[in-house]
């Protein structure tokens, strides 16, 4: 450990803005009128930027005299002969202290636009209306699929999910996949009574999706079987009969992330027999039994499905839209429901006919009575049913026009009536945007939305609808109930890979010649290994944000080991601690350095910024000039951070570089895959840098393990998680709820041992109350009605 | 949970990009572009026939109609009765697998693991079957072309996907579901429709929404509103345009009939009727209706006794309750079909050229020549309409020419000159030309 965080080099940094905040005044003076006649015009009179001239305000973390520096070298734009020396000095000096350095907070509370649901929080509300039980249904804690064996094989072949024979049971258990090959053995342990030797195996559970999206799923099999997904009563897959060679089944089906989708395969080993007098007889002696299930995710290649993907538990199916919905705004780094488009709105109309569909399909299923059964209880059911899915679909109250309308269109038009309160609920903007009426239930409805991005359940939606839902501390516990859901767990693993810019759809190629092995099943096993150390610190005993930092834990399955130099167990994923080399936890995983590499070389640049600003808290501007990184064959001598320091010497670059370079040569360690190097072109690799950390602190640092060191201790690194954790959650910045939001959830966090599951139950506590923008139009529209209390709680 | 979502998305429903299409039944299909249209729908009924009641004694244009085809009597100028085409496809299965998996694919079956009541276990069919190679055909051009291009249909078919119960085939191993709830059919021929109808009649309410949320928000925030709002209001627009271009009767359907024996003769015509309503809306050209399956043991208690129909279809010739059963049994079915083909008979043309008959083939078959015996000599082919231009109002015997041939002359017929259909070896001597094709 290297790490210092005191000394000389922090003392500079002290020293350094003493003497910004007390330069002379004459120099102040002189710096003001520089400014106002030369820079003003483009930066605004405060730094605040120009429209479409420059943007950004002048602000940042740079230090005084590499601003000073760049002002010399670079400014005016076009002319930096024109400031230099004592000018630049003095005119770096008052930008600094003037607006430079300014704490963030905004005199006015950021506006935060109406915003519609977004695409997960539409998909997962659709399917809280449809089917609310299934997120209702308790997942248990044992991992892998129900599994049965049977004696003998049904006669016939019957699309249906059968009840077999208890008496005939031969094992009962709990399996990790479905891949089981028996050669033309019986089944080991076994004593098959079947006068043939032939026998059934039934799996049972449910398929936990990892992201939303069309999944193709893979039976391999020389024998019949039938599978179902999601649906009971019609298999995705019947090959209860076997037929010529084929032995390889696929068919798709919609999957909806973090929610659990019943799944069931009937397999049976038949032998071919012809009859002989009416008899069967064997026609083949031996017949090879195996199965095999695997899935293609959405952005992935076939593979076993893995164990953590797999319920023991038969969740009641999930009603899953298969429109494709155009993608959410992204471009502030969270998905944002701002934008609304015509192709929007089709989406919406699409989902909204196929969900009444659905309603049409299953009326009698979702209202309890049938087609034939009593018609005035039929009818009382129907507007029962129609009027609680348009009550749910508006955040838990309807007033009673449209409660009218309902029984209305329903006594009118019957089962037609049902699907028009559907539709009519889901094409209305009191559904697609949230929140914009004022229900007594709204927090209930925050809440949810902010944590798995759907609808409350019944408990939290009457908790508030009884108005105990206010107090900060109901409301945290509420919070943290609604914490152990799968789509909490699900969105949080969402936002990992944003922080980590690890996202499903983002694929990793690397040289096959340098990295042989290296190729997408591999980049998958990383994605695994990384979400299952995420999950572990996330969801484990002691949920800490700095484990995530500073851990050497490492989830391998074999492949992984290989290519990672670790012991080959043959088992599945498994933790295993890394002590030997330099770690930083998630930040030197191996997905994670790779995304942040080029296909042959390692990338400092690319692992530089993503710390410097998803981790470190710096702010960055975006490079004004495409830079294509020299070719290595011009310096085939350099070692990669020799090239980079070449290329970003410059003093313009350095206003960036300086905080970007030293970020991104502490992981020289890693690999373009990840792996820990010694040596970079035949030199050993220099991981030693000079760095600065955004509250000012000068360091010396040797590679991750100090990086790490220092990154645990720092409250900007925690302000920087819980800033973008916050936005990723309730999709608007902290400072929508006061400019000291993000200060008090920072320390908070610190107060809580940088608990990540607290630090979501505050953010969710904040996010179900109301905005300070909202507060001040609330107080606004009661001093216009002269409601005097209303007025004097006015901020 | 997808079934009902796969049929929106053949509706063309569920993609974003395409709300204007949805439920624009021949609109985008230059369907009604050249020439005469052309159909062929296929009827087949289980367990085999009662030969001495399904034959007519002679042939050429002067026969009389037995009892089972006298039901049919009204078409007898319009109606082709193809006696001496034998399936001899051979290889895997029992005599019923062979029969309805060989039926229309003239191909043999693999073999598999569903052992029946004799012979070896079979799988499904090497091959396609010909309504769906001349459906592909008709898709493959525009001017042919229509929404669904087949309908695949049933009538209380069981819930088994057997080689048994499957009649038709997109091609080696890939058995084709027939629909046999006549909901779920009119929800592929019609739900969108449906869908669209209720849509417009809530709108007024969403708008009203729009309006009323609208005053209580920041003058921004009411831009994005009035923006979304403008969408729907477009929405709107172009359904009314849908409404006026699309004007098919759309049929009523009894509600609450579920599948069961006794409900069978009403699903039947519901069935009929629905897939007479699809050709005249011209959403396919190609169709087949299959009455439960190979095998198929319905109890018809609508014709006044409750026997199992292929345990009846088992019971020796001496049997003369049996026979009697068997043959008020496929003078049922012949019964139903003749009121399809009037059906059609009786609807002209959407392009005022005739009516639908005069276009379309109705053709009734069997799995089996007879039921006690299984044979496959002499399969019940008859043939009602205009469709495929043969040469009609003649009873016909030719000898024991295999069925092969037969199914060629369909495809020929549609213009698809197929050179082999099915087995190759059974198709020497090309299609059949005592049809008399034009």
């Amino acid at each position: 450990m290297s790490t210092r965080l005191s000394g000389p080099c922090a003392l500079t940094a002290v020293t350094l803005t003493f003497a910004a905040g007390t330069a002379l005044a004459a120099g102040d003076e002189r710096g003001r009128q520089i400014y106002a006649e030369e820079c003003a015009y483009c930066h605004g009179d405060k730094g605040e930027g120009v429209e479409d001239v420059y943007n950004f305000p002048l602000e940042g973390d740079t230090t005084l005299a590499t601003l000073t520096a760049y002002i010399d070298s670079s400014m005016p734009d076009g002319d930096p002969e024109y400031c230099v020396g004592e000018d630049a000095a003095s005119v770096a000096k008052f930008i600094f202290k003037e607006f430079y350095t300014r704490p963030t907070a905004p005199e006015t509370p950021p506006a935060v636009p109406l915003a519609r649901l977004t695409v997960s929080q539409y998909r997962q509300s659709l399917a809280d209306l449809l089917t609310p039980e299934n997120a209702a249904v308790d997942w248990g804690d044992t991992r892998g699929l129900r599994v049965g064996y049977f004696d003998g094989v049904p006669r016939g072949s019957v699309s249906r999910q059968l009840t077999l024979d208890k008496k005939k049971l031969l094992v009962e258990r709990t399996d990790a996949r479905v891949d089981v090959d028996f050669g033309t053995e019986t089944p080991a342990g076994m004593q098959i009574a079947d006068e043939f030797g032939e026998f059934t195996i039934v799996w049972e559970g449910s398929l936990v999706a990892p992201e939303t999206g069309t999944y193709d799923l893979r039976v391999e099999t020389p024998n019949s079987f039938q599978l179902w997904v999601n649906d009971a009563a019609e298999p995705l897959i019947d090959a209860g009969v076997r037929s010529g060679d084929q032995t390889e089944y696929t068919a798709s089906v919609e999957m909806l992330e973090g929610r659990a989708h019943p799944v069931r395969l009937q397999f049976f080993k038949r032998l071919r027999k012809k009859k002989v007098n009416g008899k069967p007889v064997l026609i083949e002696k031996t017949r090879p039994a195996s199965i095999r299930l695997s899935w293609r995710p959405p952005h992935g290649e076939y593979r076993p499905v893995a164990t953590h993907r797999l319920l023991p538990v038969s969740a009641p199916p999930v009603y899953v839209a298969s429109t494709s919905f155009p993608p959410d705004d992204r471009s502030l780094g969270y998905p944002r429901g701002t934008f609304v488009s015509e192709a929007w709105d089709e989406a919406t109309t699409s989902a909204a006919i196929a969900a009444a569909g659905f309603v049409e399909e299953h009326l009698d299923d979702l209202i309890g009575v049938a087609a034939d059964g009593p018609a005035e209880k039929r009818v009382r059911e129907m507007t029962a049913f129609a009027t609680d899915f348009v009550r749910r679909a508006f955040g838990g109250t309807v007033d009673d026009a449209t409660a009218a309308f309902v029984t209305d269109r329903v006594a009118t038009d019957g089962p037609d009536g049902v699907t028009m309160a559907v539709l009519y609920a889901l094409k209305s903007p009191r559904f697609l945007y949230p929140g914009i009426e004022r229900t007594p239930e709204l927090s209930a409805n925050r809440l949810a939305a902010v944590l798995g991005d759907s609808l409350p359940d019944g408990r939290a939606t009457k908790a508030a609808a009884d108005g105990r839902l206010r107090k900060p501390e109901v409301i945290a516990s509420e919070a943290r109930r609604m914490l152990d859901d799968p789509r909490t767990r699900a969105k949080l693993h969402r936002f990992f890979a944003s922080w980590l810019e690890v996202e499903r759809d983002v694929a990793l190629s690397k040289n096959e010649d340098l990295f042989p092995g290296f190729d997408a099943a591999v980049g998958h096993d990383l994605r695994t290994s990384l979400e299952l150390f995420l999950d572990d610190v996330a969801w484990g005993p002691r949920p800490d944000f700095r484990r995530l930092i500073d851990g050497s834990t490492f989830y391998v399955n074999d492949r992984l080991a290989e290519i990672y130099g670790l012991d080959q167990t043959g088992d599945g994923f498994r933790p295993v601690r890394v002590d030997d080399t330099p770690s930083a936890g998630v930040i030197t995983h191996p997905l994670v350095m790779a995304r942040h590499a080029h296909e042959r070389e390692t990338s400092p640049i690319h692992r530089g910024v993503f710390l410097a600003r998803r981790v470190m808290g710096h702010t960055l501007r975006p490079p004004q000039v495409d830079f294509e990184l020299i070719d290595p064959e011009l310096h085939p001598d350099m070692t990669m951070r020799e090239r980079v320091e070449l290329q970003t010497g410059e003093v313009n670059c350095m206003v960036c570089h300086e905080k970007i370079n030293p970020l991104g040569f502490v992981l020289e360690h890693f690999d373009a895959v990840g792996r820990f190097r010694k040596a970079d072109n035949g030199r050993p690799v220099d991981a030693s840098v000079d760095y600065r950390t955004p509250d000012g602190v000068a360091v010396r640092l040797d590679g991750a393990d100090d990086w790490a060191a220092l990154a645990v201790e720092s409250v900007s690194v925690r302000r920087t998680f819980a800033r973008q954790l916050f936005e990723y959650f309730a999709a608007r910045p902290p400072a929508a709820y006061g400019a000291a939001t993000l200060d008090r959830l920072t320390e908070r966090f610190t107060a809580n041992d940088c608990d990540i599951r607290e630090l979501l139950v505050e953010i969710a506590v904040t996010a179900a109350g109301d905005t300070e923008a909202e507060r001040i139009a609330m107080a606004a529209a009661a001093s216009d009605d002269g409601d005097p209390i209303a007025v004097a709680a006015r901020p | 949970m997808q079934t009902r979502r796969d049929f929106v998305r053949q509706a063309g429903l569920s993609t974003a990009v395409t709300p204007f299409l949805w439920n624009l039944p021949s609109l985008g299909f230059a369907a009604n572009a050249a020439g005469p249209k052309q159909r062929l729908v296929v009827f087949f009924t289980p367990n085999g026939t009662v030969p001495k009641a399904f034959w007519p004694e002679s042939t050429g244009d002067d026969f009389t109609l037995p009892p089972i085809l006298e039901p049919l009597a009204a078409f007898q100028d319009r109606m082709l009765v193809v006696r001496g085409v034998n399936n001899d496809i051979g290889g895997e299965g029992d005599g019923h697998q062979r029969g309805i998996g060989c039926l229309l694919t003239g191909d043999e079956l693999f073999a598999g693991d569903l052992l029946g009541g004799g012979g070896t276990a079979a799988g499904w069919s090497r091959g396609i079957s010909i309504d769906q190679e001349i459906a592909n055909f008709l898709q493959a051009d525009a001017a042919t072309r229509t929404r669904f291009g087949s309908l695949v249909l049933g009538v209380l078919v069981p819930e088994k996907a057997n080689t048994w119960t499957r009649l038709s085939y997109a091609g080696p191993n890939k058995p084709l579901t027939p629909i046999d709830d006549p909901y779920r059919l009119f929800d592929k021929l019609y739900g969108a429709r449906e869908g669209r109808q209720k849509l417009a009649s809530i709108l007024d309410r969403v708008h009203a929404d729009f309006a009323a949320l609208g005053t209580k928000l920041s003058a921004e925030d009411r831009r994005t509103l009035d923006e979304h709002a403008e969408f729907v209001r477009g929405m709107e627009r172009s359904l009314d345009v849908q409404q006026s271009e699309v004007d098919h009767v759309v049929p009523e359907l009894e509600q609450g009939v579920r599948e069961s024996f006794a409900n069978t003769p009403k699903l039947f015509r519901m069935q009929n009727d629905l897939l007479a309503g699809a050709l005249a809306a011209d959403f396919a050209r190609v169709a087949t209706v299959q009455f439960s399956n190979s095998v198929g043991n319905v109890k018809m208690q609508w014709l006044g006794f409750g026997d199992s129909h292929h345990t009846l279809s088992h019971k020796p010739d001496r049997d003369d309750d049996a026979q009697k059963k068997l043959i008020t049994i496929n003078r049922y079915f012949a019964e139903e079909i003749a009121r399809f083909v009037d059906r059609l008979a009786s609807t002209p043309e959407p392009s005022g050229d005739g009516t639908l008959l005069d276009n379309t083939t109705v053709l009734w078959t069997n799995e089996l020549g007879k039921g006690n015996t299984h044979t496959h000599k002499d399969v019940p082919f008859v043939l009602v309409g205009g469709g495929l231009g043969f040469k009609t109002g003649r009873s016909l015997d030719l000898g024991g020419v295999p069925h092969n041939r037969l199914l060629m002359s369909l495809a020929h017929a549609f213009g698809h000159r197929v050179e082999t259909f099915g087995k190759a070896s059974f198709c020497k001597g090309g299609t059949v030309g005592e049809l008399g094709a034009a």
